[in-house]
């Protein structure tokens, strides 16, 4: 479950770089880059949020943040920022403060 | 905006540029990586999609003998191939199946070595120990471990 209210930021354990014009997400296992196994890549729109995770700013204002660059609804934000984090989350990308 | 995604990637849809990013990304972050090797310029030690172990060099110096990935400069093209000749800041490499060097690289383009190559063969295992390795380079070098490997792979493959 995902709390807006809580700090989350890019786990330790990845390399993310961007590569051919997607930033693509290399999860290190036991410290090791496995370029055998998958890796991740973020459309643009999910690198807008990546980029936020600064472990300074909790989920209510990078989404406050967000709709305000994007002009859009806050609430439409929300669960696009929720649906993310809980895959970055599952995936071991992202990590709660 | 659009919704955001995530999505899953090979390796083996990036280009070799693409491949040395993640190379450099990686070990600069003193990082070891697994990667399925694409061509059989070092064929036999490392064949088409071997999948090899690459550690950063944090302290080793590289030497004759070892394979190593080199990042050119000029292109950012990653290069997997053994070290044929040291000299004091740069390093003469080339692939075991081929017939002429790639060249002079500066030491500052080698990002790591192979520690190791996941296959079936001895020969592979041989090519990368310390003992041996200097052999290797020699024969390499001079081309016998080129014409032997082709004339044994016409032969029997």
């Amino acid at each position: 479950m995902i709390d807006i209210y809580s700090i989350y930021c890019v786990s330790e354990d990845l390399v993310a770089r961007n590569i051919e014009g997607e930033l693509v997400i290399v999860p290190l296992s036991s410290g090791i880059g496995d370029l055998t196994s998958e890796m991740y890549s973020l459309n643009t729109t999910g690198v807008a949020i990546w980029e936020k995770l600064d472990g300074k700013k909790d989920l209510k204002n990078i989404i406050t943040q967000i709709a305000d660059e994007y002009d859009t609804s806050w609430d439409e934000i929300k669960d696009d920022v929720v649906i993310l984090i809980t895959d970055l989350v599952k995936k071991g990308l992202v990590t709660k403060k | 905006m659009g919704e955001p995604s995530i999505s899953t990637k090979n390796v083996i849809e990036f280009s070799n540029v693409s491949v040395g990013i993640l190379i450099k990304a990686l070990t600069r972050k003193k990082k070891t990586i697994r990667l399925k090797a694409r061509g059989i310029s070092m064929f036999p030690a490392i064949r088409n999609k071997d999948i090899i172990t690459i550690a950063p060099l944090n302290d080793y110096e590289p030497e004759t003998g070892d394979i190593v990935v080199c990042i050119d400069k000029s292109n950012q093209n990653v290069v997997i191939h053994r070290i044929i000749k040291k000299f004091e800041n740069t390093v003469k490499t080339k692939g075991d199946f081929c017939f002429l060097s790639d060249g002079i690289y500066p030491l500052e383009s080698v990002t790591g070595y192979i520690l190791k190559i996941e296959n079936d063969l001895k020969f592979s295992y041989f090519s990368i120990n310390i003992r041996y390795k200097k052999l290797f380079a020699f024969l390499s070098r001079v081309n016998v471990l080129t014409f032997a490997v082709r004339f044994l792979k016409k032969i029997y493959l």
